[in-house]
């Protein structure tokens, strides 16, 4: 009998089936089953609660987020109205200070002393122009909450801007202003000093037709302002 | 014996991940899939370690068993694959031994014939041979794999898949034949072997 004869014979068949027969149902006795074999998965109420958890971690996310989208870009009528109320108190601390600057300027004029007038109006145009109105409004009688909310509104935002920009300008102005005006009140009774409510009635104001004829003051602008004055 | 729809049950329960049918499972089928670990490793403790990782992956990979194959037939494939890998993680510490070096006598030789044996005589014949013997004998006999799926399980080529089943095959039938006329000329002991296996 050949070793490398791998063809299998009838008796070769016999033992294997039998053999088959022998081990293939055989069953040993197992160990116990080890740490950890079973698995068990999830409760379908855990899973929906790490669902709903999920979800809302999601959603206070989205919600931070769009907190920080809004307080990053301002777009809102709050913004609109936060950045109103800085303009009016801009336009407070300007109405101040050219009113202040104008007193000496209208004695000034009547006693023609140009050298305090010309530094008090050595104003930049733009805040001249744009403090007008508002000096009227202040003059024709102390313009109430509604009127100054009014103001606020038409004054644009660029200009506020632009106010805001020129306010140290005007600070400095209105110190100016002050030395120079001082020392002309000192000598005036107050007779003489016209109403400061009316101090300024302009043309251009609309508040000026509002005004009573008996309240207008007496006093009458200069026709000619200082050097250096109105120009625009 | 579970009924093919209890079976069927059993499984899906498997599926859905239940550790009560995961325990059922094992409890049911452990001891078949135990003995098939032991015929493809040498020791018992190498055997444990082949059913834990084996019921691990059926646990795991059970959502691919498709229902028109045989689950136990599936187990098992399971398991021999397992202990496959496990043999050649240990190959290294493992001395390689050919069949050849096991002698056999002429009276063996004559006996080889039509052995009587038992199915724990063949176990302890089966465990006397060499690994790859054993693998290719235990695959192709006792888990009906064809010689194409050995060689492409063990990376051996069908030749020596056929040649080492034929060795593998002659080797047992001398032992078996061995055991039989040992037990044979020993009658007192052999009889009362048999009326212990009996």
């Amino acid at each position: 009998m050949k070793e490398n004869d791998f063809n299998m014979t009838q008796t070769d068949a016999d033992f294997d089936a039998r053999c088959h027969a022998l081990l293939a149902d055989k069953e040993v006795a197992a160990p116990p089953p080890g740490d950890g074999l079973f698995v068990q998965a999830p409760a379908p109420r855990k899973r929906w609660g790490m669902a709903g958890g999920a979800v809302l971690l999601l959603a206070a996310g989205v919600a931070l987020l769009g907190k920080n989208a809004e307080e990053a870009v301002p777009t809102s009528e709050a913004a609109r109205a936060a950045e109103n109320t800085e303009a009016i108190e801009v336009l407070e601390v300007s109405d101040v200070a050219v009113s202040d600057a104008q007193m000496p300027l209208n004695e000034v004029a009547t006693e023609e002393v140009s050298v305090p007038a010309t530094e008090a109006v050595d104003v930049p145009g733009e805040t001249a122009a744009l403090t007008t109105p508002t000096v009227v409004s202040e003059a024709s009688s102390e313009a109430t909450a509604s009127e100054e909310a009014i103001l606020a509104q038409e004054v644009p935002t660029n200009e506020t801007a632009a106010l805001e920009s020129e306010t140290p300008a005007n600070s400095s102005l209105t110190s100016e202003a002050k030395e120079t005006a001082a020392e002309p009140q000192a000598g005036r009774n107050a007779a003489e000093l016209p109403d400061e409510g009316a101090a300024l009635p302009d043309a251009e104001g609309p508040e000026e037709e509002a005004v009573p004829a008996e309240s207008k003051p007496q006093l009458t602008l200069p026709l000619t302002l200082p050097s250096g004055g109105g120009q625009h | 014996m579970a009924s093919s729809e209890e079976l069927k049950l059993l499984i899906e329960e498997c599926k859905a991940q239940k550790a009560a049918a995961q325990r059922q499972m094992y409890t049911r089928f452990s001891g078949q899939l135990f003995a098939t670990a032991l015929r493809h490793t040498n020791s018992r403790e190498d055997a444990e370690d082949v059913l834990q990782d084996s019921f691990v992956k059926i646990f795991k990979h059970i959502k691919s068993y498709r229902q028109d194959f045989s689950f136990e037939g599936w187990m098992r494939r399971i398991v021999v694959n397992t202990a496959i890998t496990h043999y050649r993680k240990h190959l290294k510490h493992q001395h390689h031994q050919d069949i050849a070096e096991i002698p056999a006598t002429p009276r063996d030789l004559e006996n080889q014939s039509d052995p009587e044996f038992t199915a724990d005589e063949l176990e302890l014949a089966i465990a006397q041979l060499p690994m790859g013997y054993r693998t290719v004998f235990c695959m192709y006999v006792i888990e009906g794999y064809k010689h194409h799926e050995i060689a492409e399980q063990l990376s051996i080529d069908v030749n020596t898949s056929k040649s080492q089943l034929s060795r593998a095959r002659k080797y047992l039938q001398r032992v078996l034949a061995t055991l039989s006329a040992r037990a044979q000329s020993t009658p007192s002991t052999a009889s009362g072997n048999a009326g212990f296996a009996s």
